[in-house]
C-alpha cells in the first residue's frame, strides 16, 4: 500500500484559524468575483475534509472557483470532465505493460486525475453510475483500488463536483448514497450587477489577477483539527440531531412540511456535517463554542441535498431549501 | 493577586443574575395572572352574593374584595418559587443577550481543562458582565387586555349590584294586619260603656248584637281563609306541557319472550302459500255470491222493465191521445184533411231525410197514397207493435245479460286464479236485434214495419236486410211513420245499413243505431240533426229520469206521484218528439245496472271495474254521443263505419 507521509501539523489558535481562512478567501476572491457564500462553503468543506457539490448553470465560474481554491491552498488540482463514455480507469488510473531498458516487461502504474489534492468533477452527473462509483470510493475512503492494489489518496483531498440543473437529458442523476457523501451542496447563483462589472473589469483588461498561495496542506489539516476541538454544548448537539430527525417523515413529531413533501430524511452524516460546519463557523465568528445559530446558519447547504422529496414535493416544485427552512422554524432551540 | 481570566466565577455570576432576573419576571407574571384571576373570582363572588342576597357590602362581599388581594401575592409567590435550573437560565441569557451560547457552554464545560475549553471560558467571561434584569421584563403589556377585561367584568358586576341593591338590610316583612273588626269591636265596647253609663240599655243591647255579628263575621272570615289555604295546598302544580313525558310500552326484551312461543311466528313459506290462497279465495266469487249477484241484476232488470213498461204505457197513452186528436181533425173537411196530410208528409220527410223528401216531392201521387195509407192505418196495431218491439229489446238484452254474467264468472275466476283471461277480447254480441229481426219481419208483413224497425240494425248488410237501423225510428210516433211501401226510401236516405243495434264495444258503429233511431224518431230531416236533437232531449230529460231512477231503489214514490211524474215525462217526450221507447228502456236499464254495480259492496274490485267498464262501453248515451260526435265530424259522403260488433274490452 502506497501511503503519503503525514507532515507534522502546526498548532493553531482560533485567531490564527480565522486569519488563515481569511487569507485563503481573499486570495480566491482575487480571481473569483462574488460568490462569497460559495467560496466560504467550499473552504469550510475543505477544512472539514469533505466534498462539495456545486450546482449551477454553465458559465458562472465554477471551474475557476475550484481551480482558484486549489491554487490558494498550494494544492495540486485536476479537472475531470465527466462524459457518458468516461471509464473508471480514466479517473483512478491503470497499470500498463512497459518494457524496461533490459528488455523486461513489467506493469507500471499510471495514476489517474484522482491522485490530486483538489479534484474538480465537472458535470459529474453525465458519467455512468459505474464511473460515478469510482469517485464514490475516492470521496469517502480517500483511497482507490487499481487492479487489486489499493492506493491512498493524497491528503488533504477533496472533490468539488458540479452539475447543471437545466440540461438533464442524457444524465445519470447521482443516487442518494452518493449525494450523502458530499459535505455541502452549494448553489451557484448568477452574479449580481456589481459582480458582473468586476468580472468584466478583471477579465477584459491586460492586468489579469492571479491567485496567490495563502495556505498549504499541513496548515489546512491543522485548521481541520482545530475545528474539531471547538466546544459544543449538549443542547446544540441535540439541536442538530433534532433538525435531522425532523427531516424524517416517518418519525413522530415531524413537521407538516416533512410529512407532506419529504420521502427520505437526512442521514447521520448530515448531523456530522451540521456539527462540524457549525464548529468551523464558530471559529470564523471568533468563538470557541458552537451555538444554535451556527447550526442553523449552515443547515441549508448541509441538508438540502440530503432531504429527498417525494412525488408530491417534486410535482409541486417545492424547493429543498424551503423544506429546510420550515424544519428550522419548527424545531425549537 | 490577578484573577484567572478563564475563571468560571464571572460566568456563574452572570448565570445567577439571570436566574434572579428570571424569577422576578416569573413573580411579576404570576402576580399579574393572580390579579386577573382575582378579578374574575371577585366578579363571580359578587354575582354569587347578589344571587344569594347576602347582607352588606363589607360582610357578604368581603371575600369579593379579598380575592384579588389574596391571589396577587399568591401568583407572585408561585412564580418565584417555581424551579429554575441555572443552565436553563444561562441558556435563556445567551438567547436573550445574543451571546451565542457562550455562558451556557462555559458553564457546561466549567471543569474542562482543555485549551479550547479554557479559551471558551475566557471568551465567555468577556461577555459575562451583561445586565440580565432588562432581559427579563415583567410582561405587563400582554397582560393589559386581560387586566382590563377582568376589571371591567368586576366593575360591571359590582356596579350592577350597587345599582339594584345597596347592601342595606332587606325590607322588613309586612306585618300581618290585625284581625279586621277588632277596632270596630273596641269602638263598640267603648260606645256600649258610654251608653250604659248614660242608662241607655236598649242602645247597649243593640251594640251587643252588633258586636256579636262582627264576631261572627270574623269567625267566618277565618274559616274562609283556612279553606282557601287548604285548597291551595291540595292543588298540584300544573305540569309543564313540554315536560310531560310520553310513556311508551317498553319493547319486549329477549329475556321476556315466552320460551314456549314457537319461532314459527315468523312468516314462512307455508304462511305465504296460505295467504296467497286466501287472497285468491277472496277474489274468486263463489257460486252463491255469483248467484246472488245475478239475482240482483235480474231483479234490477225486472224492476227496470216493470218501470219502463209502466212508463211506456203512459207514453203510449199520451201518444194515442195525440193521434186521436189528429184523427178527429183529419176526418173533418176535405181541405183540412189535405192540409193535415201535407203537414204530415212534411214531417215524414223530416223523418226520412232529405233524400226521401226529394223523392216524395217528385212523386205527388205517391205522397197522396202514402198519406191515405197512413190515415187509414190501424193505430192501435202500431202502438202494439211498438210495445212489442220494446219488449223484444228488453228480452234480448236480458238474454245478453245472462251471457254476460256467465262470461263474467269465467273471466273473474280466471283472473283471480292468476291465469290469462281467455275471454278477454272475446267478441260478445247481443243477439237481441237478430232475434228481433225475425219478429220484425213478421210484423212488416203485417204492416207493422214502421214500429218493428225501431232500434234494429242488421249485421248482415243492406243486401240481406234492406231495412236499416235508422229507418225504424218512426215507431216513436205511430201516426207519423212512413208507409210500408216507402221503407226502402227511408232506408236509402238515412240508414246506416249493417249496424248493430247494440254493440258491445264503445268503438262499435252500432252505437249509431240507437242514435240514428232516435234521430229518426224526432222527425229531423237529416240524421245528424236528429241525433243532436235527440241528445239534447235526453239531456233535458236527464233530470226527471234521474229523479225516477232515484226512486227505484226505495220504491217510496207514491203511485199518484209516480203517475203524475210519468205523465209529465211522457208528455214531455211526446211533445219533444222523443218517444223512442227502446232508447229509454235501454237507458233505464243501463242506469239500473250501473247503480246496482256501484251499490253492491260485496263485489270484488276486479269485478266491479270490469262490469263498470263493460256497461260504460255499451251505454247508449255514450254511443249516441260518440255517434253524434262522429257524425258531426264525418262528412256526408264518408263511408259508414263497420257493422260488426266489437269485442269485449
Amino acid at each position: 500500500m502506497n501511503a503519503h507521509p503525514t507532515p507534522p501539523l502546526p498548532d493553531l489558535t482560533p485567531q490564527q484559524f480565522r486569519e488563515v481562512f481569511g487569507r485563503i478567501e481573499d486570495s480566491v476572491h482575487r480571481v473569483v468575483v462574488g460568490m462569497d457564500d460559495v467560496v466560504r462553503g467550499c473552504l469550510m468543506g475543505v477544512v472539514a475534509g469533505g466534498n462539495v457539490l456545486l450546482e449551477g448553470v454553465p458559465g458562472l465560474g465554477k471551474t475557476l472557483l475550484v481551480k482558484s481554491i486549489g491554487e490558494a491552498l498550494s494544492l495540486s488540482f485536476a479537472r475531470i470532465q465527466f462524459t457518458p463514455d468516461l471509464m473508471p480507469a480514466d479517473i483512478t488510473g491503470t497499470k500498463l505493460v512497459v518494457e524496461d531498458e533490459h528488455g523486461g516487461k513489467r506493469f507500471e502504474l499510471h495514476k489517474g486525475p484522482v491522485f490530486h489534492h483538489v479534484v474538480l468533477a465537472d458535470e459529474v452527473n453525465r458519467a455512468t453510475p459505474k464511473t460515478q462509483s469510482a469517485m464514490l470510493e475516492a470521496m469517502q475512503e480517500r483511497q482507490v483500488t487499481i487492479l487489486g492494489e489499493t492506493l491512498k489518496l493524497p491528503a488533504p483531498f477533496f472533490v468539488v463536483a458540479t452539475q447543471n440543473p437545466l440540461e438533464m437529458d442524457g444524465t445519470y442523476p447521482l443516487p442518494e448514497a452518493q449525494l450523502d457523501r458530499f459535505f455541502f451542496k452549494l448553489q451557484v447563483d448568477f452574479p449580481s450587477l456589481e459582480d458582473l462589472r468586476s468580472i468584466l473589469a478583471r477579465t477584459t483588461t491586460g492586468d489579469t489577477p492571479t491567485v496567490e498561495p495563502a495556505c498549504d496542506g499541513p496548515t489546512l489539516l491543522a485548521m481541520g483539527k482545530l475545528a474539531r476541538d471547538v466546544m459544543v454544548k449538549q443542547a446544540v448537539t441535540d439541536y442538530a440531531i433534532r433538525l435531522v430527525l425532523a427531516s424524517h417523515p416517518e418519525l413522530d413529531g415531524a413537521p407538516d412540511i416533512t410529512t407532506r413533501y419529504v420521502r427520505y430524511g437526512a442521514s447521520p452524516r448530515a448531523a456530522q456535517a451540521l456539527l462540524l460546519a457549525a464548529k468551523i463557523r464558530a471559529l470564523l465568528e471568533g468563538r470557541a463554542n458552537a451555538s444554535h445559530d451556527d447550526v442553523a446558519a449552515i443547515a441549508r447547504p448541509a441538508l438540502r441535498h440530503r432531504v429527498i422529496l417525494n412525488f408530491e414535493g417534486e410535482a409541486e416544485g417545492i424547493p429543498a431549501d424551503h423544506v429546510v427552512d420550515q424544519i428550522l422554524k419548527s424545531v425549537p432551540r | 493577586m490577578t484573577r484567572d481570566p478563564a475563571s468560571i466565577a464571572p460566568i456563574a455570576a452572570a448565570a445567577a443574575r439571570a436566574v434572579r432576573a428570571w424569577r422576578v419576571q416569573r413573580a411579576g407574571t404570576g402576580a399579574v395572572a393572580g390579579l386577573v384571576a382575582g378579578l374574575v373570582v371577585a366578579a363571580a363572588l359578587a354575582v354569587f352574593f347578589e344571587a344569594t342576597a347576602t347582607d352588606g357590602l363589607l360582610t357578604g362581599h368581603l371575600p369579593t374584595v379579598l380575592a384579588p388581594l389574596l391571589l396577587v401575592p399568591l401568583g407572585a409567590l408561585v412564580g418565584w418559587l417555581r424551579p429554575l435550573p441555572t443552565a436553563r437560565a444561562a441558556h435563556e441569557l445567551d438567547l436573550r443577550a445574543g451571546l451565542e451560547d457562550r455562558i451556557s457552554t462555559a458553564l457546561e464545560f466549567a471543569d474542562d481543562p482543555s485549551p479550547m475549553a479554557r479559551l471558551q471560558r475566557i471568551d465567555a467571561a468577556a461577555v459575562a458582565d451583561v445586565d440580565a434584569a432588562p432581559l427579563f421584563p415583567v410582561p405587563l403589556r400582554p397582560a393589559v387586555p386581560w387586566l382590563v377585561a377582568a376589571l371591567l367584568l368586576l366593575l360591571t358586576t359590582v356596579g350592577l349590584g350597587l345599582t339594584f341593591d345597596l347592601g342595606g338590610a332587606p325590607p322588613a316583612p309586612v306585618a300581618e294586619p290585625e284581625t279586621p273588626g277588632d277596632d270596630l269591636l273596641e269602638a263598640i265596647q267603648l260606645e256600649k260603656e258610654r251608653l250604659l253609663q248614660a242608662g241607655d240599655k236598649e242602645g247597649a243591647r243593640i251594640l251587643d248584637d252588633m258586636a256579636r255579628e262582627v264576631r261572627k263575621i270574623q269567625v267566618r272570615r277565618q274559616e274562609l281563609k283556612r279553606r282557601i289555604a287548604e285548597r291551595k295546598a291540595k292543588e298540584p302544580d300544573p305540569p309543564a306541557a313540554d315536560e310531560e313525558p310520553i310513556e311508551l310500552p317498553p319493547p319486549p326484551s329477549p329475556s321476556q319472550r315466552d320460551p314456549d312461543e314457537p319461532r314459527s311466528k315468523l312468516i314462512t313459506a307455508e304462511d305465504l302459500d296460505a295467504l296467497e290462497a286466501e287472497v285468491v279465495e277472496g277474489l274468486t266469487m263463489t257460486d252463491a255470491q255469483m248467484g246472488e249477484l245475478t239475482s240482483k241484476l235480474f231483479s234490477g232488470t225486472r224492476a227496470a222493465k216493470a218501470l219502463n213498461e209502466e212508463f211506456h204505457h203512459h207514453v203510449e197513452h199520451e201518444m194515442q191521445a195525440t193521434v186521436d186528436a189528429q184523427n178527429f181533425s183529419e176526418y173533418g173537411t176535405g181541405e183540412s184533411q189535405q192540409g193535415q196530410f201535407n203537414d204530415r208528409m212534411n214531417n215524414m220527410d223530416m223523418l226520412g231525410g232529405q233524400g226521401a223528401q226529394s223523392a216524395r216531392l217528385n212523386n205527388p201521387s205517391d205522397i197522396e197514397s202514402q198519406g191515405n195509407d197512413m190515415i187509414t192505418r190501424d193505430l192501435s196495431a202500431e202502438s202494439q207493435a211498438a210495445h212489442d218491439s220494446a219488449h223484444d229489446q228488453q228480452h234480448s238484452f236480458n238474454e245478453f245479460l245472462k251471457d254476460f254474467v256467465k262470461d263474467m264468472q269465467g273471466t273473474v275466476a280466471e283472473a283471480a286464479m292468476g291465469k290469462k283471461a281467455k275471454k278477454k277480447g272475446k267478441e260478445v254480441q247481443v243477439k237481441g236485434p237478430n232475434a228481433m229481426a225475425d219478429k220484425r219481419d213478421a210484423q212488416a208483413e203485417a204492416g207493422f214495419e214502421e214500429m218493428g224497425d225501431m232500434k234494429r240494425s242488421n249485421s248482415d248488410g243492406p243486401s240481406e236486410e234492406p231495412m236499416g237501423g235508422d229507418t225504424g225510428s218512426g215507431g216513436g210516433e205511430p201516426g207519423e211513420g212512413p208507409p210500408p211501401d216507402d221503407l226502402s226510401n227511408l232506408q236509402s236516405s238515412e240508414g246506416e245499413p249493417g249496424e248493430d243495434a247494440i254493440a258491445i264495444k264503445g268503438e262499435s258503429s252500432g252505437g249509431q243505431t240507437s242514435a240514428g233511431a232516435s234521430g229518426a224518431g224526432t222527425g229531423d230531416p237529416n240524421a245528424a240533426g236528429g241525433r243532436s236533437s235527440h241528445l239534447q232531449g235526453l239531456a233535458e230529460l236527464s233530470g226527471p229520469l234521474d229523479e225516477v231512477l232515484g226512486q227505484l231503489g226505495t220504491g217510496s214514490l207514491p203511485p199518484e206521484d209516480r203517475k203524475q211524474l210519468f205523465d209529465r215525462l211522457a208528455r214531455h217526450k211526446v211533445q219533444a218528439g222523443l218517444a223512442s221507447e227502446a232508447d229509454d228502456v235501454l237507458l233505464d236499464y243501463f242506469a239500473q245496472a250501473e247503480e246496482l254495480i256501484a251499490d253492491e259492496e260485496q263485489l270484488s274490485p276486479l269485478f266491479r271495474d270490469y262490469a263498470t267498464l263493460y256497461f260504460d262501453s255499451i251505454r247508449p248515451g255514450r254511443k249516441a254521443a260518440r255517434s253524434a260526435g262522429s257524425a258531426d265530424e264525418r262528412s256526408p259522403d264518408s263511408p259508414a263505419p263497420g257493422s260488426d260488433a266489437s269485442a269485449v274490452p
